[in-house]
């Protein structure tokens, strides 16, 4: 089960496994927010260099679709609520409701959008060790006041190191209850709520046992910090990282 | 693999008598109650001595868990003392907890390492060891529990008593004297308890004192020094496991098969 998890690190030797994390977050953060401003043939160019990033990282793409499911329900809904309260030319009319051009293309981009970004998270995840995000996180927030950058760095690396737990909990309990017939319930909330309660119960208890774990391992904030040296390949792929977000908000 | 042929006396070197051992725990008058004004411990007195095996058994809520985590600190005591060698555990945790290394319930959620290398050199770097110190505990222990080939592999992708074997090695790069179990053999299957008990005999063997938490005393109770039974958060019966096990069932356990009454009987039917 723990094997089909999408959500974890996968040893390779591809560009992305060999880049530098702190580069692949200013990337990924850059790419983000480009999103924001990009139209049509810049999504379907992103689509592009992703597929070919997942196919050189040689994640298969049908297991992060499978694994994508409840997250394809909710960019349903946004879809859904983008096209009936955008306004404009009208392309379906029913009682109290008019579909409109403008709004089945808001919504298709932002959804598309949306997918982008979970894709790039996704990316990054499968090709960054963990202790190579707890490292870059530490180093990047370094210079931030105010900011706990160790503990900051240690709840991510956490996070991540979690996720497969929390697939496979989710996995458990999504079986027991169809074992018990949900899927005779057709209301998507309720079966919604009937997961995700148990489910944010047991990761909580988790989180306290580990904690417990922690402490009894005498774990404390005031590590060294290991430090990691760009190379000249690092910057190399942050120029054209960058040139591409251009190209993205201009195309 | 034939679960009791490797829980053999014989090849367990052979023991200092008690009275010889000096007092590694030293436990007095413990009371924990918990916020909801709940009872966790009464009154608990106990000493164990250096290289003992110990069986803590008791049926759920008896206290057991709440006991072994006032070992290290993790819990603190309502009233009463711990001592290690004559030291209180609350004048230093950090001794506390490099001297009793806990292996939890639940493997899964004790393990922090991406890796099982990671995992296991998570205490020592935790202690400050250096570099090549870390290396030479992890290589070590992870030869130990025969886990060295998988070092490089996810936690998450072992079977469970690779699991629990990992959190073995967890503890044991941190040097402890004291190594306690809760609820070890908790959903193991029949090799995964078999590779647990081979390595609490090898632990003992290599001179640490083991407390297991457990109510599935079949399984443990020929490898043991002590037995001793909670009850509402009281230290009911304390002895050697042959005497106690006679009164096993008076609170709630079920006692193995050779100990029942009637011994045609299944012992898991009231």
């Amino acid at each position: 089960m723990a094997a089909l998890t999408p959500f974890h690190y996968r040893h390779g030797n591809s560009l992305l496994h060999d880049l530098d994390a702190r580069f692949k977050i200013v990337l990924m953060v850059m790419f983000s927010l480009s999103l924001i401003h990009t139209s049509f043939p810049g999504l379907f160019s992103l689509t592009l260099l992703l597929a070919l990033l997942f196919h050189r990282a040689q994640i298969p793409i049908t297991s992060v679709i499978i694994e994508l499911r409840y997250f394809f329900v909710l960019l349903l809904v946004v879809f859904f609520l983008r096209l009936i309260s955008t306004e404009g030319d009208p392309l379906v009319r029913i009682p109290w409701v008019t579909l409109s051009k403008q709004g089945l293309r808001e919504g298709t981009q932002v959804c598309w959008r949306l997918l982008m970004v979970v894709l790039l998270g996704f990316l990054f995840i499968s090709t960054t060790r963990i202790s190579a995000i707890k490292m870059s996180v530490q180093q990047l927030l370094a210079p931030v006041p105010l900011i706990p950058e160790k503990r900051m760095a240690t709840m991510m690396g956490l996070i991540v190191r979690f996720i497969p737990v929390i697939f496979q909990k989710t996995h458990a309990i999504s079986d027991a209850q169809k074992a018990r017939c949900i899927e005779r319930r057709k209301n998507p909330l309720y079966r919604l709520k009937a997961l995700v309660m148990p489910l944010m119960r047991g990761v909580f208890q988790d989180a306290d046992k580990l904690a417990m774990a922690m402490v009894a391992r005498c774990y404390h904030e005031n590590q060294p910090v290991e430090t990691q040296a760009a190379q000249k390949s690092d910057w190399l792929v942050l120029i054209c990282g960058c040139l591409c977000c251009l190209i993205l908000l201009f195309i | 693999m034939d679960l009791y042929g490797i829980v053999n006396k014989n090849a367990v070197k052979e023991k200092k008598s008690a009275s010889s051992r000096e007092a590694i725990i030293t436990i007095e008058h413990l009371s924990h109650r918990f916020s909801d004004q709940g009872v966790g411990l009464d009154d608990v007195t106990l000493t164990i001595s250096s290289g003992e095996f110990v069986i803590l058994a008791g049926p759920n809520g008896s206290g057991k868990s709440t006991l072994l985590k006032h070992l290290n600190g993790i819990l603190s005591p309502t009233k009463g003392t711990i001592l290690l060698k004559d030291r209180p555990v609350s004048e230093d945790l950090q001794r506390a907890r490099r001297m009793v290394g806990m292996v939890f319930q639940d493997a899964d959620s004790q393990i922090v390492g991406e890796t099982v290398w990671e995992d296991a050199a998570f205490g020592p770097q935790n202690l400050s060891f250096n570099k090549s110190m870390v290396q030479e505990k992890v290589q070590t222990v992870l030869e130990t529990v025969g886990l060295a080939h998988l070092a490089e592999k996810p936690p998450y992708l072992l079977s469970g008593g690779e699991k629990r074997r990992l959190a073995i090695a967890g503890v044991l790069a941190m040097d402890p004297q004291i190594i306690v179990f809760d609820e070890p053999f908790s959903n193991l299957d029949y090799p995964g308890t078999c590779q647990v008990l081979q390595q609490m005999i090898q632990l003992q063997q290599n001179g640490h004192t083991l407390i297991v938490a457990t109510h599935e005393l079949d399984r443990v109770y020929r490898l043991a020094d002590r037995l001793i039974i909670m009850h509402k958060g009281r230290l009911v019966k304390d002895g050697a496991p042959k005497t106690v096990l006679a009164n096993a069932a008076e609170y709630g356990l079920k006692p193995p098969f050779m100990h029942t009454p009637v011994p045609e009987r299944n012992p898991w039917q009231p």
